[in-house]
């Protein structure tokens, strides 16, 4: 009896436990780090736009575990964000929403109910069906008092990019788009 | 006797004179090194920007690490972290490492390579996983060099380096070096 008593008291700690816990036995979306090589180094914000697929106004509905990828050892599991896009302000979609996986290499996480501006591309293969930012500092999102926060600030000209609010970006993305279609600006090259 | 006074004085104040303009020379000479960029962490910024585990570090080169990556990271090891304060060593067992290298196929990243902080404490990190990803290549030999020194630049505790720089924590088109500035602030440390 008493031993029974046990294995019910053993028996409901762990459902307990996998209830409360359920991340622990699955995978976890991996954690965020600043040491990368990006892809692109841009230089200006009419760079970014050039290099980007599209550009949006959006707002962040949902965020999920993703995909996990890589090495088993080593793998990396990306959040899963679905943008409600509120307006294209550059470039074309192919999906709307927009599935947009994050993975946290220079930047934050997404959160569910953010605004903002988005420069992202199209991750193309058959197997990843999904956006991705076009860099580390594709993202700038509406803070509570107006305001931009850039994904990652490293890049001098962000810095200015955040004295912007919401309308003044958008602005500046406008005529970022003026300067392609004149061919004054074009698409950055890879940094290797 | 008054007079000896006062020269003793007199010696006294220049003496003062000459080391508080040393000090101040030398605060004003090593501050821009020191400010120009972070290297390591404090509490808060770890795992994000991390000091190695002392000034010894251990290699372990996954099986996804092949031998063309293993001679880039050999490159790095004995050509720019060996010859500062650090040393290095590859060693057989992952668990016995402060870096494990691994190569793999992460898809369409915004980036070539990352190095992760796997288990930190404070502003150390005890184990990381420097990864490169396969699906940004081909890389040739150099760029694999490239990409082996920034990353494992990272590892020691050196962070992106903005300004114009022949390091390769910054700047692509010099060979895979650490500057002069990234050696100062290892030796520093270590």
């Amino acid at each position: 009896m008493r031993q029974s008593g046990r294995w019910k008291l053993g028996s409901a700690a762990l459902a307990l436990f996998v209830t409360v816990f359920p991340a622990c036995g699955g995978n976890e979306i991996s954690p965020v780090g600043d040491n990368a090589i990006d892809q692109y180094s841009f230089k200006s914000l009419d760079e970014m736009v050039a290099t980007s697929d599209a550009v949006v106004e959006g707002t962040v509905v949902k965020v999920e575990t993703g995909r996990t990828v890589g090495p088993t050892e080593a793998p990396l599991t990306f959040s899963q964000v679905t943008l409600q896009v509120d307006a294209v302000l550059y470039g074309n979609l192919r999906t709307d929403p927009v599935l947009l996986e994050e993975d946290g290499t220079g930047y934050s996480y997404s959160e569910t109910g953010s605004h903002g501006v988005y420069f992202i591309t199209y991750k193309g293969a058959p197997e990843e069906p999904f956006y991705r930012l076009v860099s580390s500092a594709g993202r700038f999102i509406v803070s509570p008092s107006g305001t931009l926060e850039a994904s990652n600030d490293e890049p001098p000209w962000v810095v200015e990019i955040e004295t912007l609010d919401l309308a003044a970006l958008k602005e500046r993305v406008a005529e970022a788009t003026l300067a392609i279609e004149r061919g004054e600006v074009k698409p950055a090259p890879p940094v290797l | 006797m008054p007079g000896t006074h006062t020269e003793g004085w007199t010696r006294m104040a220049g003496r003062w004179t000459a080391l508080s303009l040393t000090i101040a020379l030398a605060v004003v000479w090593l501050a821009p090194i020191a400010a120009a960029n972070n290297f390591g962490g404090t509490d808060g910024t770890c795992p994000s920007q991390c000091f190695n585990e002392g000034p010894h570090q251990r290699y372990w080169w996954s099986s996804s690490f092949g031998s063309d990556w293993q001679t880039a990271g050999n490159y790095n090891r004995t050509n720019n972290i060996n010859p500062t304060d650090m040393s290095t060593e590859v060693v057989s067992s992952h668990n016995d490492s402060d870096v494990a290298a691994y190569t793999g196929n992460y898809g369409n990243t915004t980036w070539f390579a990352r190095a992760l902080c796997i288990d930190d404490a404070g502003a150390i990190c005890h184990h990381w996983h420097a990864e490169f990803n396969k699906d940004k290549g081909p890389f040739s030999a150099d760029m694999k060099k490239h990409l082996t020194c920034h990353e494992f630049g990272h590892t020691t505790g050196l962070d992106h380096y903005p300004n114009p720089s022949r390091s390769c924590m910054e700047d692509f088109e010099v060979p895979p070096i650490f500057s002069d500035h990234d050696v100062f602030h290892i030796n520093d440390y270590f």
